[in-house]
């Protein structure tokens, strides 16, 4: 399905950008393994930035999944009904999306706030800042999906006023 | 509220959320985060998003998104498609040969690949139609497509016990060295079925023509070397993980290079082909991981408020002996598989579950291999059954999802039986992880 939100847009290309982090996970293990069994040699950093890499990837992959509708749902019901029904289901459904994407963006907000507000660092060999990168990612997502959900409400609307089925 | 409402309510909402429509990430999250706040008020909700960071942070999960894109490369490359013809080159006039091929070939895709999907969409491109020209018997055809491809997350490695051995903190390798044999039985058990419906009633299952089989040995030997490569990796990852030689998310890493490696020798390697391999595999992940979200979420809110004290009694209160209470179990999760996604029941039922079943004395292990088992079920019934969703999309337009659901079925009880045999011979499954040195 084509988004035809500009924010929707956004998440596919940052989403785009993201999957390469995934290339590069590979590489660097496969980097570690070599050197930890051929030279007897392991790095110090290669495992807390896998995780860390993965983690951000698994975030934005939530937005741009969202952008093509692309998240599983049981649509035996949905199916069955006329299109005006199933356009007011529709809307039902980012009613209740947007109540729960509210919800979790107040609590990764917070989440976000408690860990700038202490720098918070991963008390490893490296230190780096990466949960405070992670948790302010993941608070950046939950706004996404919710502006995305407002945006999808607004088309299943204009559908539902229109008469037709929705996308 | 008593936690009998709170189960009845969480529970009886989640179902109707489902059948409105809700994709299931959002279901579960908007159960976890509306109890949440109802029972514990909005500062509870720190409890979700601290849940929910821990869980993306596991190292073990960097291996599913390194599965997914070692299944997804091959896929993109001729690999799959060239195991299929060398199986099929191989086969004699066996009866229901080319299904049989079929599903060998799917089980050897199912041991370099650990999620379904890409590799039903395969055999529903390339074995799909040969079966169909061939005249086989449609609904056999069909059910060996979706019950074959579905092999993939059975044969480790396999995503869902990858998630299963996050869930209760069970060693993901010994999770995969105990599922191989099962995994095997199960395959063997489709070859004998089919074998047995063809030879009974030839005409479901016509061979080849002659002049398609016959090949002069040295192009079948040219067709066999050209899987050499692609075989070895596989073997490359799956040993490193038994003998113990590096972690699954390392081994699974080591995967994803030496099947791009394989790719660039067989001269396929193209930016292309990695480019979209890697986004499916985000798309794949951001469902798949989003999922898990909002499963913690519920899960974590339903376990403060004592929601596993309360099944633990619920089960122990009906009187069972322990191997009762494992099919109770097992009849749930099969019913849970009609209606929701395999992450969703691993993440929810688990840590429900495996305590009660450690507490009657059983292996966690034995039980994971259960579960996917299960799970194994829940790809191909209806009305959710993803399986029959990937062949859908593929098959020609003439089969409809009906025709689809409807000749799953054998396949089905078979998978029930096989599931039967590994509870009442648990050493099915810890055999070789015993002979694998583990616990």
């Amino acid at each position: 399905m084509k988004p035809i939100h500009r924010i929707d847009q956004a998440a596919e290309t940052v989403g785009r950008f993201a999957s390469l982090l995934f290339v590069v996970i590979a590489a660097i293990t496969a980097y570690e393994v070599v050197m930890r069994y051929v030279f007897s040699a392991p790095t110090s950093w290669v495992h807390e930035i896998t995780v860390f890499l993965a983690a951000a990837a698994f975030v934005a992959g939530g937005p741009a999944a969202h952008a093509g509708r692309a998240h599983i749902a049981i649509t035996v019901l949905p199916d069955r009904l006329s299109p005006r029904s199933r356009a007011r289901l529709r809307v039902l459904q980012d009613l209740l999306t947007l109540v729960f994407l509210g919800l979790l963006t107040h609590a990764a907000a917070r989440q976000a706030e408690v860990s700038a507000r202490d720098v918070e660092t991963s008390g490893t060999a490296l230190n780096l800042p990466t949960p405070l990168v992670l948790k302010a990612l993941f608070a950046v997502a939950c706004v996404v999906l919710f502006l995305q959900t407002v945006g999808h409400l607004r088309e299943d609307l204009s559908a539902l006023r229109a008469g037709r089925a929705p996308r | 509220m008593s936690i009998g409402t709170i189960t009845v309510l969480m529970f009886g909402g989640l179902i109707v959320l489902l059948l409105l429509g809700l994709p299931l990430a959002f279901a579960t999250g908007l159960i976890g985060v509306a109890f949440t706040v109802g029972l514990f008020g909005l500062d509870g909700l720190q409890l979700v998003a601290s849940r929910i960071f821990t869980f993306m942070n596991e190292y073990v999960l960097v291996s599913v998104p390194m599965f997914i894109l070692m299944a997804s490369v091959l896929e993109r490359s001729g690999v799959a498609k060239d195991l299929f013809s060398a199986m099929r080159v191989w086969a004699g006039r066996l009866p229901g040969g080319l299904a049989i091929q079929t599903m060998v070939a799917a089980t050897l895709m199912g041991a370099m690949t650990g999620i379904i999907g890409g590799e039903i969409v395969l055999l529903g491109l390339v074995a799909l139609p040969q079966m169909l020209r061939l005249g086989y018997d449609r609904r056999l055809a069909i059910g060996t497509i979706c019950a074959g491809g579905s092999l993939g997350s059975m044969i480790p490695p396999s995503i869902v016990l990858v998630i299963y051995g996050l869930t209760v903190n069970v060693p993901v390798g010994e999770l995969f060295t105990a599922a191989l044999l099962p995994g095997l039985v199960l395959s063997a058990a489709y070859m004998a079925y089919i074998f047995v419906r063809c030879r009974l009633d030839p005409t479901m299952g016509p061979p080849a023509p002659d002049s398609e089989t016959s090949m002069p040995l040295l192009v079948k030997l040219r067709l066999l070397s050209s899987l050499a490569l692609p075989l070895l990796v596989v073997l490359m990852v799956l040993g490193t993980i038994y003998l113990g030689i590096a972690s699954v998310t390392e081994a699974a890493a080591m995967g994803v290079v030496g099947t791009l490696a394989a790719a660039a020798a067989r001269g396929e390697l193209r930016w292309v082909v990695v480019r979209d391999a890697a986004r499916q595999t985000l798309t794949t992940c951001g469902m798949l991981l989003w999922l898990s979200f909002g499963a913690t979420a519920m899960i974590g809110v339903y376990n403060l408020a004592g929601g596993p004290a309360f099944v633990r009694d619920l089960i122990t209160g009906l009187a069972l002996p322990p191997l009762g209470i494992v099919l109770v179990m097992m009849a749930v999760l099969a019913v849970l598989g009609c209606i929701m996604d395999w992450v969703g029941i691993c993440l929810l039922a688990m840590p429900i579950f495996v305590p009660i079943v450690t507490g009657l004395g059983y292996s966690p292990v034995w039980f994971g291999v259960l579960f996917c088992l299960n799970m194994q079920i829940s790809y191909l019934s209806p009305p959710f059954g993803p399986a029959a969703f990937y062949l859908k999309g593929v098959a020609p337009p003439d089969i409809s999802l009906a025709e689809i659901f409807s000749s799953v079925w054998p396949f089905i009880a078979l998978q029930a039986v096989v599931l039967v045999l590994v509870v009442a011979f648990p050493e099915l499954a810890l055999y070789l992880p015993r002979l694998a040195g583990g616990s």
